[in-house]
C-alpha cells in the first residue's frame, strides 16, 4: 500500500509532528506511514482523511 | 532530595496544565455549497475562545481550534446558507438553516442546555458531527 501523506501535509504545511498531534499518535507512527513500512489502522486512515479534508482512497492507495 | 523531588513534580504538573491540545470539528451532512458554516467554541463558563467561519467542501467543513488547556468545552454552528451572519427561523423560532452542538445535542422546544453540549477535552481529538436541518 502506497500513501500520499508526505505531500498532503506538504500541501497543508504541516509537520509530522504537526499531524502526528492531531491524530493522537507518536511521530514515529507518521514516520513509519510515509515509508509505507506501518499498514494504519481504519480510525487512523480515517483521521488522516478528515485532516486533509480527503477521502481515505485519495491518500491511502492500494494497489 | 525533598526539595529535588517537589521541583520535578512542580514542572511536570506545569507540563501537563500548560498542554496544548488541538480540536478538530468535522461537520457532514450538509445540504448544499451555497453560503459559510459559522462555528463557536466555548468553554465551560460559556465563554467563546475561538469562532470561526468555514468553507464547505463537498458536503462538510473542517474546523481546527488550537492551543487549547485541557478541561471542558462546548461548541455550536450553523450553515449561514444566505451570508446574512444570522440563524434564520421561521415560525416559532423553528431555525430555517442547518445547525448543531457538540454530542449532537438535540433540544426540544429550544436550544439543548449548555451542559448537554459539554464534552471534555483530554487530549487532541477529531470530533465528527452531522448537521440538522
Amino acid at each position: 500500500m502506497n500513501n500520499r501523506i508526505r505531500e498532503y501535509r506538504a500541501k497543508y504545511n504541516l509537520t509530522q509532528d504537526d499531524l502526528a498531534k492531531r491524530v493522537n499518535v507518536r511521530r514515529e507512527t507518521i514516520v513509519f506511514l510515509e515509508k509505507n513500512k506501518y499498514n494504519p489502522s481504519l480510525k487512523l486512515a480515517h483521521d488522516i482523511a478528515i485532516i486533509f479534508e480527503s477521502r481515505i482512497e485519495d491518500i491511502f492507495i492500494f494497489e | 532530595m525533598k526539595i529535588t523531588l517537589a521541583l520535578f513534580l512542580l514542572i511536570i504538573s506545569a507540563a501537563v496544565c500548560n498542554a496544548q491540545l488541538s480540536l478538530d470539528v468535522r461537520i457532514s451532512g450538509i445540504r448544499n455549497q451555497t453560503g459559510k458554516i459559522m462555528y463557536q467554541l466555548f468553554d465551560e463558563n460559556e465563554k467563546v475562545v475561538d469562532q470561526q467561519i468555514g468553507e464547505i467542501k463537498g458536503d462538510s467543513c473542517l474546523f481546527t481550534s488550537v492551543n487549547l488547556k485541557p478541561g471542558k468545552y462546548g461548541l455550536r454552528y450553523y450553515h449561514d446558507e444566505n451570508e446574512n451572519m444570522v440563524m434564520e427561523t421561521g415560525f416559532r423560532g423553528i431555525p430555517k438553516e442547518g445547525y448543531g452542538f457538540s454530542n449532537n445535542a438535540k433540544g426540544s422546544f429550544g436550544p439543548p442546555s449548555f451542559d448537554k453540549w459539554l464534552f471534555e477535552l483530554g487530549k487532541s481529538t477529531i470530533l465528527r458531527l452531522r448537521i440538522t436541518y
